[in-house]
């Protein structure tokens, strides 16, 4: 094959590879923007697949005008397809956050940004195609060795591994054949692979965990409403009447507030402050001290309070903690409530002196626990926290892990 | 707002939207300057420019558009107008990379000259969606900002006035484009008619006219930050 048929060959095949490149990232543009779940994740994927279009559009414009003049875009192809590495990497970080691990991400983007600035050097000073191929290699092993860390399971390692044998396929094959520039096309079979393979998959996921919440949110709604409590209260109430005429109002008001709070908490669907969690737990238990139940005293001591929590989450272990730590025996007279940062988590941790697991009680009945099973996945839905709770011979310890979400957020007030 | 993270949103875009339009602006002000000192803009003579300045804003427009694109869509929750204004971003990003592919495939086929007729109006299409991408997102904060009540902040007269701006600002710049791609066709014009001060003239204007648009932005994104997080969302 002489000279020149090679050159229409390679031309052929690179345009061919590239225009099949384009009509796929559209279609991954398309369908992936129908996904309105996962925005934060969905974000870098979409930035990752557009950049990586624009790449494959400035590649067409090299074949296109010549040796020489395509120079210029060949370049521009180069710094997308460097760009599209790093994007990725946010994406597959964001994965890894969004299903609860404690990922920053920042040493891998660092990374993978730097390796992307070099192959932009390496393009715009016309350096070793074999480097600048040989930098690609490295973002995408990066990959892989994040994956390896990562907390994915089998199914979706293999998914993530599938899609990365593309790109890295590509690099290898553009070392070995200059001509043929396909690595935009590898990019793209990449995206589309993680796309249909692992994304699609975790979106029905999330829709499923969307549905269970909906569920847990009706179920909470009946457990929360306890009749005996209420009228209790009002039976209280109407005592106080005759005892002391001046505790009935502000007792009034405390129930008035507590089941207003009761049902805001109820049928918002977004994390609340703290600090108004905090209030409801205040008339709830102004509230239970006015009850016929044991006298009991709350220490409080919080050493932050500037973040958000999913309503009725605190309120539900006070009341526990209230009813069956104190209220079931007659040990301990004593409940701490407080909240702590630890290592990039807030604590908030409700303890009693009560019976602890000295005793079962015969008053304790032996079934699973639906409030704090309730609030267990409320937390994990809503901003991946957890619930542990630990009874020990000195009392019940329940506490609340919830991610530190603050500091970037007061960085962002302090700077504007 | 329903993730976590949407500040990072909300500040991004106070700097990208306007980076993006004055890096619009300039790469139509640097094409001008191209077609007084090499006669036109077509690949070839942009190559040979100095320092092919036109080509650099193309990437980086490219580049800010994905950006204002993605930052969109993590925000298109707030309001409808927003989505609306996301939807067009991402039509805007696709019919840019069809008309230019086709642009370039077409040339190479017929290097007459009859394909840039072809795609003198098609290339202003990605244009038009920026155009109605803008507008939408002013609409958007117009309906949301009542909602946030914020005493002393601007009220809906000053989203209507800030989006006649805009739609005056982008028509002079479609007609910019416009123009400047009739003179390149026909370079005897551009002897007797003075394009690059008609370019620069109607840039500086879009410029102008953008001013309280940005201004509309930056004070919405903040408040709407502060809203949120009032609102324990």
């Amino acid at each position: 094959m002489d000279s020149y048929t090679a050159n229409l060959v390679y031309v052929v095949v690179s345009i061919s590879l590239s225009l099949a490149g384009l009509v796929l990232a559209f279609i991954i543009l398309i369908v992936s923007y129908q996904l309105r779940n996962q925005r934060v994740r969905m974000g870098w994927f979409l930035a990752a697949t557009c950049v990586a279009m624009g790449g494959l559009m400035f590649q067409i414009a090299e074949l296109d005008t010549g040796q020489d003049d395509g120079d210029v875009y060949s370049i521009f192809s180069y710094i997308l397809y460097a760009l599209t590495g790093p994007l990725f990497s946010m994406y597959f970080i964001e994965t890894e956050r969004e299903d609860g691990e404690m990922w920053d991400g920042k040493f891998w983007s660092t990374i993978q940004f730097l390796v992307a600035i070099l192959i932009g050097a390496f393009a715009i000073f016309g350096g070793n195609p074999y480097l600048m191929n040989i930098a690609f290699l490295a973002q995408y092993l990066t990959v892989l060795i994040m994956l390896f860390f990562s907390s994915k399971s089998l199914r979706a390692s293999a998914g993530f591994i599938l899609g990365l044998i593309f790109p890295i396929a590509a690099a290898l094959f553009s070392m070995a054949e200059i001509m043929i520039n396909v690595l935009g096309f590898g990019i793209i079979l990449q995206l589309l692979v993680v796309f249909f393979g692992y994304q699609l998959d975790t979106d029905r996921e999330v829709l499923k965990s969307k549905a269970e919440l909906s569920e847990k949110k009706v179920s909470l709604l009946m457990e929360q409403i306890h009749p005996h409590f209420i009228y209790n209260s009002l039976q209280q109430i109407t005592l106080l009447c005759d005892e002391d005429a001046d505790k009935v109002k502000p007792a009034i008001l405390n129930f008035s507030g507590y089941l207003r709070r009761k049902f805001q908490a109820l049928t918002g669907e977004s994390m609340i402050p703290f600090t108004e969690e905090l209030e409801h737990v205040e008339m709830y238990i102004e509230l239970a001290d006015i009850l016929p139940s044991r006298s009991f005293e709350v220490e409080k001591h919080f050493e932050v309070t500037d973040f958000k929590i999913p309503p009725l989450t605190l309120q539900p272990l006070v009341e526990n903690a209230i009813q069956y730590g104190l209220g079931m025996s007659e040990e301990g007279d004593r409940i701490r409530i407080g909240s702590r940062l630890n290592r990039g988590w807030i604590e908030i941790y409700v303890e009693d002196d009560g019976h602890g697991k000295k005793t079962r009680l015969p008053s304790q009945k032996s079934y699973k626990s639906v409030g704090t099973d309730n609030v267990r996945t409320r937390l994990k839905l809503l901003c991946n926290g957890e619930l542990s709770i630990e009874k020990s011979e000195s009392g019940t310890v329940a506490m609340i892990r919830i991610p530190d979400q603050t500091t970037e957020k007061r960085n962002f007030r302090e700077n504007e | 707002m329903s993730t976590s993270n949407d500040y990072y949103s909300i500040r991004g875009i106070t700097y990208l939207m306007p980076a993006f339009i004055l890096i619009m602006a300039g790469r139509v002000g640097t094409a001008a300057l191209t077609v007084r000192s090499q006669g036109g803009i077509a690949d070839e003579t942009l190559f040979r420019s100095a320092g092919g300045v036109t080509l650099a804003l193309q990437l980086i427009e490219y580049i800010l558009g994905v950006a204002c694109f993605v930052l969109l869509y993590r925000l298109a929750e707030v309001h409808g107008w927003i989505d609306a204004a996301n939807t067009m971003f991402l039509c805007c990003m696709l019919s840019g990379v069809a008309v230019r592919v086709a642009e370039w495939i077409a040339y190479k086929l017929d290097p007459s000259g009859m394909a840039e007729v072809a795609f003198l109006v098609a290339g202003k299409v990605p244009l038009v969606f920026i155009g109605l991408a803008f507008a939408f997102f002013i609409n958007g904060m117009k309906e949301v900002y009542p909602k946030i009540k914020k005493k002393g902040g601007p009220g809906a007269k000053d989203f209507t006035r800030a989006r006649g701006f805009w739609t005056l600002g982008i028509t002079l710049l479609i007609l910019a484009e416009l123009l400047l791609e009739i003179f390149i066709l026909h370079l005897k014009f551009s002897e007797v008619v003075p394009v690059r001060i008609i370019s620069f003239i109607l840039g500086f204007l879009f410029i102008l006219c953008c001013i309280p648009f940005t201004l509309r932005i930056q004070n919405f994104c903040y408040e709407y930050y502060m809203f949120s997080y009032n609102q324990g969302r």
